[in-house]
């Protein structure tokens, strides 16, 4: 252990002694050395001192093990979620020994998740639960008891029909009530002796970006490196924890959504304070926003303007991704944390009814979006077939490297042909367009497709086209918010009928690039007016 | 050129009564007794014999203590270490054959890019036996994130046993074959769970002495470098310090046990003049730690890594693809990374 004392260890007395008129007295303080500093403070020979410091490197030093020995002790590894099919995305469930992290915006069901979770894991493990008590760190005051028992009877109404096991149940959940940094640092320094206490198997904090952003006011410019370094500080505790005990540790923050306007007022700001939060380069292009940095939250409200990408150039280094074309939503606290947790869930409004959540970061699985509910007993996926096929194909012509196309599409009938026509690619994740004319049942398909599509990537547009067919491809819409579309879309659907019932796929590229044409299955398109 | 006590890696309370007896140069303690030198310097006589071993072994062993290498043998000895593929084409081929042997690499990236997989899939790729083009070594993995996932493993190191018996021609393969199974896989990756940078640093003083009771270890990953050294440091030079050493010891690994070291760094942003840009964690003069870096990061939708620095090959840039089991290229049409130049 780094704590440990020198004078416990097999180190000779005298060296302890002459170490420690230096003020070096745990295996720590030694290990920061380097050999010759060592030589010269103990006194010895260098060859002396390389042996020394292999001496207090066998305490110190972690056992072996193979991944053999871990893979046989798997079956305690993941945290089922009874999300069915985010538990077969994610390999199992949560996974045991890391950290997993939700984020979104207010309201959205992350506290909803977490207490849904806390029932969960005292449940025993026939029913796919951890048994075990769950240690509730909250922050925001977000836990209400009542809401903890309602999911409970109403998730498993057989289980919870006995008022013992409700209270027992209850007994299990451990509150704390944390409102402040300092606080939350101090639970989590004896959260050890907490989850020894509780026999807790899951721990969640809700949320940690609550109290440091309330706290640590980013304009000041010591706070940021404060900051960073509790939030250092908590992470590794956490995970140390999470892996001695190997119980998944939950963690909630918030998101800060600003419009696309304040990315001006981030560019004043950043010339005066030194950020290391970074607009992190993720799959779904972030820009982050703290309170200094941005966060752009797509909509499908088309009258704003990109931000212009091209103001991010680069010298040297590598160019941040240009935000705000389709500026998504990321978690607050930084490039930093982003680094720290392994798992990270993004929970998100679709519109005033739906919402999603996203693997956004997983070590095991693809990026992915599953729509749900917040419903009496808790969460409920909605819409999602699982698919039983492998979600990375091939590349086909129109794919999306790492959005998986057919797994977002739940076609209510016919599957087997939704499933062939989005092989051609048509939504995967693009930024589409369709532009249409005449009533082609579009309306339909559009529902259908904020409905199944994967997360703000996809946008229509029902535009009466001023060409006659055949549409040429510079016969783009004439308003003028839609005029920059093109620029931000990859994939341009032109949709003609109502007669044809046919898709052409226009590459919409500024370059003016000769677009293909291919068109999709028409079946397809039958299919999809049906959704 | 006369080589001067002071020099000399014996403890220095020694030296210091060495030389206020006026020895200066090595050459005065040459043929000196032991009974003799601890009387005339005042120091006991385990002390004297320990000196005299010390000026004599230098002596013997000559110019230097490595010996004198040809370029001849230096380029012979490459040729024979051999490098582990990374089941990417493209990025094998910027590498020029695959990860080098005998030096260190440095991934760096932003989070989720796909740093952790990329190691994974070296730990697995390493194992391939011999008659495959593989190096048939085994690997350490030092895990200071806690990002390691069996599940992973199993993915991978299947979807290679697969890979490697659809290639299986002869019977030479087919019996080594015989001998690169999942379980074995599994048992040859030697794994290290590092909690903070004392556990890291204890675990690379260990680690030559590991080495050589596993002469068969090829690739030793460390994942990641960065997450240890980035928080609870108040004394920065320390930390340079501490990672300087870090880096020559392992360069030191890498060239005596013949093993690829592969360090992983991430990503942070540097804000200056209106701009943003992320750089490799951990500051410039880490820069200097690795001999090969290779950068991932987004480009669009796509993933692209970099080699930024390479003794021997030229920078260059390619697409990869993270997918169940090996990295796939994107075909790449007339320079443009763009996948919907693809038709």
């Amino acid at each position: 252990m780094a704590s440990r004392k020198l004078r416990r260890s097999s180190v000779p007395a005298d060296v302890c002694e002459r170490l420690s008129r230096h003020h070096i007295e745990t295996c720590q303080d030694l290990l920061s050395l380097t050999a010759l500093e060592v030589m010269c403070l103990a006194g010895q020979s260098y060859a002396q001192a390389c042996q020394l410091l292999r001496l207090v490197s066998q305490i110190c030093a972690p056992k072996m093990t193979t991944a053999l020995e871990l893979w046989k002790q798997r079956a305690d590894q993941y945290f089922p979620t009874s999300l069915a099919a985010l538990d077969h995305w994610l390999q199992g469930g949560l996974a045991c020994g890391t950290l997993t992290e939700m984020t979104g915006p207010a309201g959205c069901g992350k506290s909803q998740l977490c207490m849904m979770l806390s029932v969960l894991a005292t449940l025993p493990r026939s029913m796919g639960g951890l048994d075990g008590g769950v240690v509730y760190i909250d922050t925001e005051s977000a836990f209400s008891a009542e809401r903890l028992v309602e999911i409970a009877q109403n998730r498993f109404p057989d289980h919870f029909s006995d008022r013992k096991r409700i209270v027992e149940m209850a007994g299990r959940v451990h509150l704390f009530r944390e409102l402040t940094c300092r606080d939350v640092l101090n639970r989590l320094q004896h959260l050890e002796e907490d989850i020894i206490s509780c026999q807790a198997r899951l721990v969640i904090l809700d949320s940690m970006a609550s109290v440091v952003r309330k706290e640590f006011e980013l304009s000041l410019p010591g706070n940021l490196v404060h900051r960073s370094n509790l939030l250092g500080q908590q992470a590794a505790m956490l995970k140390c924890l999470a892996q001695e005990f190997s119980i998944p540790v939950k963690h909630c923050s918030n998101v800060k959504d600003h419009l696309w306007k304040s990315l001006q007022r981030f560019r004043d700001w950043s010339k005066e304070y030194v950020s290391e939060e970074a607009p992190g380069c993720n799959s779904e292009k972030h820009v982050w926003s703290l309170e200094v940095l941005l966060t752009n939250q797509i909509t499908t409200h088309l009258g704003e303007r990109p931000s212009v990408s091209s103001k991010w150039n680069s010298l040297e280094g590598f160019v941040l991704p240009g935000d705000g074309d389709s500026g998504y939503v990321t978690a607050a606290l930084g490039n930093t944390w982003s680094h720290t947790v392994n798992t990270r869930l993004i929970l998100q409004y679709l519109d005033s009814c739906q919402r999603q959540i996203i693997v956004a970061k997983s070590p095991v699985a693809p990026f992915a979006v599953f729509n749900y509910s917040v419903q009496r007993d808790g969460i409920q996926l909605e819409g999602w077939a699982t698919k039983k096929r492998s979600p990375y194909g091939a590349p086909g012509p129109f794919r999306h490297p790492t959005c998986s196309p057919c797994s977002a599409w739940a076609g209510p009938k016919g599957e087997g042909v939704v499933d062939e026509a989005a092989e051609e690619g048509l939504l995967t994740g693009c930024f589409s367009t369709a532009l249409s004319e005449g009533r082609t049942g579009l309306q339909s398909w559009r529902r259908g497709i904020a409905s199944h599509a994967p997360w703000g990537v996809c946008a229509t547009v029902c535009v009466q086209a001023s060409a006659t067919p055949p549409y040429p491809p510079w016969a783009w819409p004439l308003t003028d918010s839609l005029l920059s579309l093109p620029s931000i879309c990859e994939r341009v659907v032109l949709i003609r009928g109502p007669l044809h019932k046919q898709a052409f796929d226009l590459k919409a590229e500024q370059t003016g690039s000769t677009p293909n044409r291919a068109p999709v299955s028409e079946l397809f398109f039958a299919e999809c007016i049906r959704l | 050129m006369q080589r001067t006590v002071s020099s000399l890696p014996i403890a220095p309370p020694v030296k210091v009564k060495l030389i206020s007896s006026g020895f200066q140069y090595v050459a005065d303690l040459c043929d000196l007794r032991p009974l003799q030198l601890s009387k005339e310097a005042g120091i006991s006589q385990q002390e004297a014999v320990d000196v005299l071993q010390e000026v004599r072994g230098k002596r013997d062993q000559g110019v230097a203590p490595g010996g004198g290498l040809t370029a001849l043998e230096l380029f012979e000895k490459e040729q024979g270490l051999g490098s582990i593929v990374t089941f990417c084409s493209a990025l094998d081929s910027v590498l020029g054959g695959g990860l080098p042997v005998g030096k260190t690499s440095e991934v760096c990236g932003a989070p989720g890019v796909g740093k952790t997989q990329l190691c994974i899939q070296l730990a697995v790729d390493v194992q391939i036996p011999l008659c495959f083009g593989g190096l048939g070594g085994h690997a350490v993995y030092i895990d200071t994130e806690g990002s390691f996932l069996v599940q992973r493993v199993v993915d991978m190191a299947e979807a290679a046993v697969k890979h490697c018996s659809l290639l299986a021609e002869d019977t030479e393969q087919r019996e080594a074959l015989k001998g690169f199974t999942l379980e074995t896989i599994l048992s040859n990756l030697f794994l290290f769970r590092c909690h903070d940078y004392v556990e890291l640093l204890a675990e690379i003083y260990l680690l030559p002495d590991f080495l050589a009771q596993h002469p068969e270890v090829r690739l030793v990953v460390i994942d990641s470098i960065a997450f240890p050294f980035r928080h609870d440091f108040e004394d920065l030079s320390q930390r340079t310090r501490l990672l300087n050493g870090l880096a020559q010891q392992l360069i030191q690994m890498a060239t005596q046990h013949n093993i690829a070291v592969v360090l992983t760094n991430q990503m942070t942003t540097k804000v200056g003049n209106g701009q943003s840009k992320l750089v490799p964690a951990l500051g410039e003069s880490w820069g200097h730690a690795a001999t090969q870096r290779l950068i991932l990061h987004w480009e669009g939708q796509q993933r692209l890594a970099s080699l930024y620095k390479s003794p021997s090959h030229p920078e260059a840039t390619v697409p990869y693809q993270i997918t169940v089991s090996i990295c796939n290229p994107l075909t790449v049409t007339s320079g443009s990374f763009h996948h919907s130049s693809i038709h």
